[in-house]
């Protein structure tokens, strides 16, 4: 995989040592993690489950920018704090977002 | 043989990139679980230098009922066995507030917010605890 994937903006310190190898294969098995947690959540999304949406964006949040990719911990990070008040509709864009992050970095690959 | 942490986890990919961050820039032995009697087992034994404790736990349970990491720490740091055990707890709740209030809560000896963005400055904290 490139070291340089889409989305990544510089903060993948891992570069130029023992641990990069290794760390681009289990960015190629966090793709896959992800395209898992689309289904996920677009499940919850169809049974309503604001609770447990909130859950799959505290692990989002929470594990994305280990491997260097900020910009699916920081959408994860808008849907673990959704408000009470927050619109299925508004859900239903994040949820496009997390898709289309995907998308391209399953490209990468 | 060298220092040996556990990571108490539930998220594969968070515990993978622990797990892969110890052993390669720590050179820690390591123990990857989310099975809470089997993290109190080992730390009885005596087989434990550290522990890396996730906050939220979806499939841990103790005595039939779930357990979060900070009942887990908790329970560790009141046992006169398991006391003296470093426990960092690793968090992706970013709230302000959250971080004192969990430390206060486990009795936790320090604080990791997920996700690591620099595994240098995470592997300081693990050997600073330890130390």
């Amino acid at each position: 995989m490139n070291s340089n994937p889409p989305g990544e903006e510089g903060l993948y310190p891992h570069k130029d040592d023992a641990m990069h190898e290794e760390l681009d294969e289990l960015r190629s098995l966090y793709v896959d993690y992800l395209r898992g947690e689309i289904d996920t959540f677009r499940s919850l999304v169809a049974r309503r489950d604001f609770d447990d949406i909130r859950s799959l964006g505290h692990r989002l949040k929470g594990s994305g920018g280990s491997y260097g990719f900020q910009h699916i911990s920081d959408l994860g990070e808008t849907i673990q704090y959704l408000q009470d008040s927050a619109e299925w509709e508004e859900i239903e864009i994040l949820l496009h977002r997390l898709e289309e992050m995907y998308e391209q970095l399953a490209e990468g690959l | 043989m060298g220092k040996r942490v556990m990571v108490v986890e539930d998220d594969p990919m968070n515990a993978k990139f622990f797990e892969l961050t110890l052993k390669r820039r720590g050179h820690f032995d390591v123990i990857v679980t989310e099975d809470a009697d089997q993290v109190l087992r080992l730390a009885r034994e005596g087989s434990i230098d550290m522990i890396i404790m996730d906050v939220s736990l979806c499939n841990s349970y103790y005595n039939g009922e779930r357990v979060d990491g900070l009942t887990l720490s908790r329970l560790i740091k009141k046992d006169d066995s398991t006391r003296e055990i470093p426990i960092l707890l690793a968090t992706a709740h970013a709230m302000k507030g959250e971080q004192e209030a969990f430390l206060k809560e486990s009795e936790a000896d320090g604080y990791l917010s997920k996700p690591v963005i620099d595994p240098d400055e995470f592997i300081k904290k693990v050997n600073d605890l330890i130390a």
